[in-house]
Parts: C-alpha cells; sequence; structure tokens
C-alpha cells in the first residue's frame, strides 16, 4: 500500500510534484553549473599562473632591493680606445637582476624548517648582459654638447649590441616545485641528480628558436660552455618559461660569485589550508622578503579571465546559498500546504487505524521522491548547461605582471628602447651605472574556457536535493504527526 | 441480537475552552450499549452529537467518567493502544464520505487492513468481498471522482466493513445523499446490523431513520436521554 499511494499521490498531483521538482532541479543544476564554472575558471587561472609560478608551487619568496645596492648594476669597464678615441668593447657581466635581493643558507635553512613547509625549491636568478661594440669619444664625454634632435647628451656616436639572457640557476634533482614544474620538455631531457654539477643545461624553447639553438648546442655562460640537454615551454597557455637558459645552482652561484646565495624560493606547504599560516610565518621571518601566495598571484591577474573569476566566485557562494533557499523554501511550503490540504485524508486514515509513523512515512516519502526526481532533473540541467558553455567555449583573456625580459640590442644610436623594459642610459654617457630595466611586464594571453563534471559535485548535488526532500518532508511529517483526528474530522464537519 | 454489553459509559463528561469559554459538550452521560444494537442519535446542532460520537470511536478522551468498548476502558488507553482499538474494533463512515481522492475504490477499502498488516493478495480479496457485499465490485477500480455520492458512501461503508469491527459508527450517513440514495444506504446499514450482527450507531437529522433503529439516544446540551 506504501509504494501504491505513493504512486498515486505523486501521479494524481502531477503539477504540484512537477513544481517542487523543477524547483529543486533548477537551483541543483544552477549550482552544478556555477560549481564547474568555477571550477573551470580556477583551473584557467592556475594554467595561466603556473607557467610564472610553477604547478606544485604554493608560495614564493623573493626580495626586493634598491638598484644600486650591494654596489649591482648596469656597468662595464673600460674598452680599447680607437684612433678616433672611441672605446671598443666586448665585455660580458653574469649578475643577479638588478632588483633582485638574495638570501643566504641560514634563511633558506629556517624558510625549509617552517612549520606547514611539504618542500622547498631555491633558485639563483641571473642576467647574463654582453656588450658588443664601439663608443665614439663623444659619447663618453659628459660636457659633450647636447643632440639637437634627442636632447641626449652625447650618445650618438655608437654602434654596438647589447644582449641579455636571463638565466636561473635551480636544483638538479627536483623539479616537482619551482620554476621546472610548469613546463613540459619539448625535445631531450630534463635534468637528472647527476647534472648538479655538470655543464648541461635546459634551454626555452622560444629563445631556443630565436637563437637557432638546438639540443645538443652549445652556450656559453659567463665563458663557461654549457650544452643544452634538452628544450622547455610552459605549461601554461603562454609558452615562454620564466628564463631563457637553466643551469645547475652550483654551477650559477660559482659562475656568478655568489657562492650559497639563491634570489628565489619556491615552497609548497603541506596542505592548501595552511598556505595562509605559512605564509604570515615566513613574512615573520623574513620581513624584507615579498612573499606571494597562488591567491597573491591571481590579484595581478587582468582582463576576462579576473572578473569572471571575480563573477563566479561570488555566484558560486551567494546564488548557490539563495537558490537553494529559495527551492527547500518552496519545497517545505508545498509539502507543508499539501498535509493542510489533505487533513482530512489524513485525519481519516489516523481515525481508521494508522499509526502516526505510518503517515510520517508516507509523507517523507512522497517528500524524498519528489526530490530525487528533483535530482535527476537537476542533473540533466546541470550537464546540459555545461555542455553548453562548453560548446560555446566563451573565450577569456588574462593580463598578469610576469618578470621582465630584455632581448638583446640593435644597432647602436640615440633613443634605444628595450622591447619591454625602460631602459633610460644615465645622462653623463654609457660608462656609468646604469638603471631602469624593466621589472615586469604585462603578459597577455587568452583561452578558451572549458569546465569539467566533477563526480564529486554531481554526488554533492544530488545530496542537496535529497537534503531538500528530507528537509520539506520532515517538516509536513512533523504537522501531520501533530494532527489529531478528532480535530482534523471536525474542521471538514 | 446479543445482550452483552458492547459500550459501558459511567458520568461521561467532556468539556473544552472556546473563545476562553468552557463549553460543556456532555455532561454525566451513563448509557449501555448490547452488541447488536442499531442505535441512532439525534439533537440538535451543536448539542454533543458528534462529541459523544468521538468518545466512542476512541478519537478523543473524556475529561471525566468512564467508557469502555469490548472490555478496554478507552480513557486510560495511550494514543497508540487508542490508534490500534480503532484499527480493529471500530470502523467509520463519515458524511462527507472521507474517501483517499488519489485511490481507487478497493484500493480504498484496502486503507482500512492496513494497520493489521494484511498482505497484499488478502487485502485484496477482503476488499473485494467487502465491496462486492455493497454491490461495487465492478467500479473497483475507479477514483472517487468518478463515484456518484452514494457509490462513495457505499466504497466508505465497505471500508469500514472490511475489518470485521466490532461496531459502526457513522455520522450522518446520509446527510449528503438524496431520498433514494439515502434509504439505499440505510437498507444497507440496516441489513448489516440485522443480517450479520454488527452494532451500528450513527449521528442522524432523519428521524425517519431513527424510526429503524432498536434505541434512540436524544442528546441536547451535553445530556443524553433515552426514547
Amino acid at each position: 500500500m506504501f509504494l501504491t499511494y505513493l504512486r498515486r499521490e505523486l501521479s494524481q498531483r502531477k503539477r504540484q510534484t512537477l513544481l517542487v521538482a523543477v524547483a529543486l532541479g533548477t537551483s541543483i543544476g544552477l549550482i552544478i553549473v556555477v560549481n564547474a564554472a568555477s571550477g573551470g575558471i580556477g583551473d584557467a587561472q592556475k594554467t595561466v599562473l603556473s607557467g610564472l609560478y610553477g604547478i606544485g608551487t604554493d608560495i614564493s619568496v623573493t626580495k626586493n632591493v634598491q638598484p644600486n645596492q650591494d654596489g649591482r648594476g648596469f656597468a662595464f669597464g673600460p674598452g680599447n680606445t680607437d684612433a678616433a678615441g672611441g672605446s671598443t668593447l666586448s665585455q660580458t657581466r653574469l649578475t643577479v637582476p638588478i632588483f633582485s635581493g638574495t638570501f643566504d643558507q641560514q634563511t633558506l635553512a629556517q624558510i625549509s624548517h617552517t612549520k606547514g613547509v611539504a618542500k622547498t625549491a631555491a633558485t639563483l636568478k641571473l642576467n647574463q648582459i654582453t656588450f658588443k661594440g664601439n663608443i665614439a669619444a663623444a659619447a663618453q664625454d659628459p660636457t659633450a654638447p647636447r643632440d639637437p634632435n634627442s636632447q641626449r647628451r652625447g650618445f650618438g656616436g655608437g654602434n654596438f649590441n647589447i644582449d641579455m639572457t636571463s638565466i636561473e640557476g635551480v636544483d638538479t634533482s627536483d623539479s616537482k616545485v619551482g620554476p621546472l614544474s610548469g613546463v613540459n620538455i619539448d625535445k631531450g631531457r630534463n635534468f637528472q641528480a647527476s647534472d648538479a654539477n655538470s655543464t648541461n643545461a635546459l634551454i626555452d624553447s622560444t629563445y631556443a628558436l630565436a637563437q637557432k639553438i638546438v639540443v645538443g648546442g652549445v652556450l656559453s655562460v659567463n665563458g663557461t660552455d654549457f650544452t643544452v640537454v634538452g628544450t622547455v615551454s610552459s605549461a601554461s597557455a603562454t609558452p615562454e618559461t620564466s628564463s631563457n637558459l637553466y643551469i645547475p645552482l652550483a654551477q650559477a652561484q660559482s659562475l656568478s660569485s655568489n657562492p650559497g646565495v639563491v634570489t628565489n624560493i619556491y615552497i609548497a606547504a603541506d596542505s592548501s589550508s595552511n598556505t595562509a599560516a605559512v605564509q604570515k610565518a615566513i613574512e615573520t621571518l623574513v620581513p624584507d622578503a615579498t612573499v606571494s601566495s597562488q591567491a597573491d598571484l591571481a590579484k595581478n591577474l587582468s582582463g576576462s579571465l579576473s572578473s569572471a573569476s571575480s563573477l563566479v566566485n561570488a555566484l558560486s557562494k551567494w546564488l548557490s546559498i539563495i537558490v537553494l533557499l529559495v527551492a527547500f523554501l518552496i519545497a517545505i511550503l508545498f509539502t507543508s500546504s499539501g498535509v493542510t490540504r489533505r487533513i482530512r485524508e489524513l485525519g481519516t486514515l489516523k481515525a481508521i487505524g494508522w499509526k502516526t509513523n505510518r503517515i510520517v512515512r508516507q509523507i517523507m516519502g512522497e517528500s524524498l521522491v519528489t526530490s530525487f526526481f528533483g535530482a535527476i532533473i537537476g542533473l540533466v540541467l546541470g550537464i546540459a548547461g555545461i555542455f553548453i558553455v562548453n560548446a560555446v567555449a566563451p573565450t577569456l583573456s588574462a593580463s598578469v605582471a610576469r618578470p621582465g625580459r630584455f632581448g638583446g640590442g640593435g644597432p647602436g644610436g640615440a633613443g634605444f628602447q628595450p622591447p619591454d623594459g625602460g631602459f633610460q642610459p644615465p645622462a653623463g654617457g654609457f660608462g656609468g651605472r646604469g638603471t631602469g630595466f624593466g621589472r615586469a611586464a604585462a603578459n597577455a594571453t587568452t583561452l578558451k574556457l572549458h569546465i569539467g563534471m566533477n563526480l564529486s559535485t554531481l554526488v554533492l548535488a544530488v545530496a542537496i536535493a535529497i537534503l531538500g526532500g528530507l528537509i520539506a518532508g520532515s517538516y509536513g511529517s512533523w504537522k501531520a504527526s501533530r494532527l489529531s483526528p478528532a480535530v482534523a474530522l471536525r474542521s471538514v464537519a | 441480537m446479543s445482550n452483552t454489553v458492547l459500550y459501558s459509559i459511567k458520568d461521561l463528561s467532556k468539556s473544552y475552552s472556546q473563545n476562553n469559554k468552557k463549553v460543556n459538550a456532555l455532561r454525566n452521560v451513563t448509557l449501555e450499549i448490547n452488541h447488536g444494537e442499531l442505535v441512532s442519535i439525534q439533537g440538535p446542532t451543536g448539542g454533543g452529537k458528534s462529541t459523544l460520537l468521538q468518545m466512542l470511536g476512541g478519537l478523543d478522551k473524556p475529561s471525566s467518567g468512564s467508557i469502555s468498548l469490548a472490555g478496554d476502558q478507552l480513557e486510560t488507553l495511550s494514543e497508540v493502544k487508542l490508534t490500534d482499538v480503532r484499527a480493529r474494533k471500530i470502523g467509520f463512515i463519515f458524511q462527507n464520505y472521507n474517501l483517499i481522492p488519489t485511490l481507487t475504490a478497493l484500493e480504498n477499502v484496502q486503507t482500512a487492513l492496513v494497520p493489521q498488516g494484511v498482505n497484499k493478495a488478502n487485502s485484496e480479496k477482503r476488499a473485494m468481498a467487502a465491496l462486492e457485499s455493497v454491490s461495487l465490485a465492478d467500479r473497483a477500480t475507479h477514483l472517487p471522482a468518478e463515484l456518484s455520492g452514494g457509490q462513495q458512501q457505499r466504497v466508505a461503508i465497505a471500508r469500514a466493513l472490511v475489518k470485521n469491527p466490532e461496531v459502526i459508527l457513522a455520522d450522518e450517513p446520509t446527510g449528503n445523499l438524496d431520498e433514494e440514495t439515502r434509504d439505499q444506504i440505510i437498507d444497507l446499514l440496516v441489513d448489516l446490523n440485522r443480517n450479520q450482527g454488527i452494532t451500528v450507531i450513527l449521528v442522524t437529522h432523519d428521524s425517519s431513520v431513527a424510526k429503524r433503529a432498536s434505541k434512540n439516544l436524544h442528546i441536547g446540551n451535553g445530556v443524553v436521554t433515552t426514547r
């Protein structure tokens, strides 16, 4: 009788059953799509950020310094003087980037032992700047008259090339954290632990193409030849990796005369929920360092990806709550009004001997089956929504600040302007210290939004629908259980 | 007709509060109803007829006094026990039929067997027999909305009958029926009483129905008198 009565109730009261099921189903479907979109946008963010940050990295630690601190800068020694009084230069410098500070071994060890830190990877970022060419005598004279066209003093008669290669010394034994965690090996192989003291190198595929270097080729770093064993590209939408060349950390420290120091520390927390606590602990430990998490980096994102992320993050929380509350309310109200409308029916059943728990079971059963229909409708709507979003595949643009590159100079002349920096030759000629390589550049990329179906979300959605049925059924049952048959029968007499 | 006592009621009173006023629906009612009697209860509206019927049916408890049904002291029983008494011993017939609108005639009759845990096959068989006894076997699969008022009341009678109750309590069973149908329903109840020995207690405004009863009770202002 339970099933017969249940089936008859639901089929005879189709409109109410359908309305409650559709209300629950719509909310469940919306939750599935919004959460899937949230996941898809999160994945898109990770894809964009991973190229800069490393896929397994939760926190990065760097240090900013003023340009002339530590005696670093853009300085070359005097060249050979030619017959016209000009200088002929061919010099290479391998230095830590102008704005980058360094960490010693002790700081690295302290960070490694901070509570919540699962793994660290340290790198030494270097710039190798090669200056080749001739600077005319006038260009070196700080008292020379200004060029009437450029208004710059001197600096007009040289003919030179400046090449800069960004080099990163990395731990060759483990690439799960750090810059190499977010790269693909295009050709050749990755580093191995045995490469620690070798002169093997990995090269960025884009840089390798520009420089026409292939696996097996040789590159000179501060006078030492390195053999390219592999080419790498970013796993993100932008193929370029964070440096042009990767060499073993010990070699980078030795060649740049920076024994035991590093510029970047990449950290994997033991749990994603610990990231904030670890970040705070390291900020306390190294107050002059810049400690950035994925979340901080994500804040630097701009473009439609960022807007979509903000929108979906807000939506996934509040929309889900509001829609669920409305759906639950509808289910409760309809179940409650159903009990009120059936007061004579339920009172009669009590009068003829139906126990209260049997009536409660009947109402709970009807409510649960209705919510089950709601769950099916929700799944269908949710999956259809995901398919539609993926079929439309909206294009999202993202722009994120990333370390600047300095690609190499052209022939000398006034008004040299590097592609993504802000190089300003100092007044008074080129022989002094330089300042102002661009620190960062906006790197724009686009990607198609793809949202995936998450089994746990689908299961959760069904569970929420059933929960809605349970709540509505419980309320209806509570009303029915309090029903006195005498009052119920009297109320319709 | 047996002379054994089915209902024994002593000093039964029921009062309740309505609009902050105490209403004495029943006042010190004392009476006995024997097995196999056909009892009519008449009286003015608001006189206490329905309240008395609810006491007899174990749907409500008295404020004072006692009421026993075939040995069960109804005023002392828990709600669960009272429900069990209603399930086994009492058949109800209501003025508005009170059928479950989404169930067929057969299924409506079967609802009375649910509390007794009768299996499906047996339940169907007994329900069909009950429908046959009220000449409605051919309407077994019809929904209440597809039946006339008289037919619906006959389904309600079948529902009351199917459990083989000690007593059938009918609250104005012909109140919503035309004269011809009313006579058919009363004939049916009288037939059940005379031929099957079922005790029937019915509340009615109709004096012609009361004339066919073996005992007539009149209730006014909560006081019962036998006529």
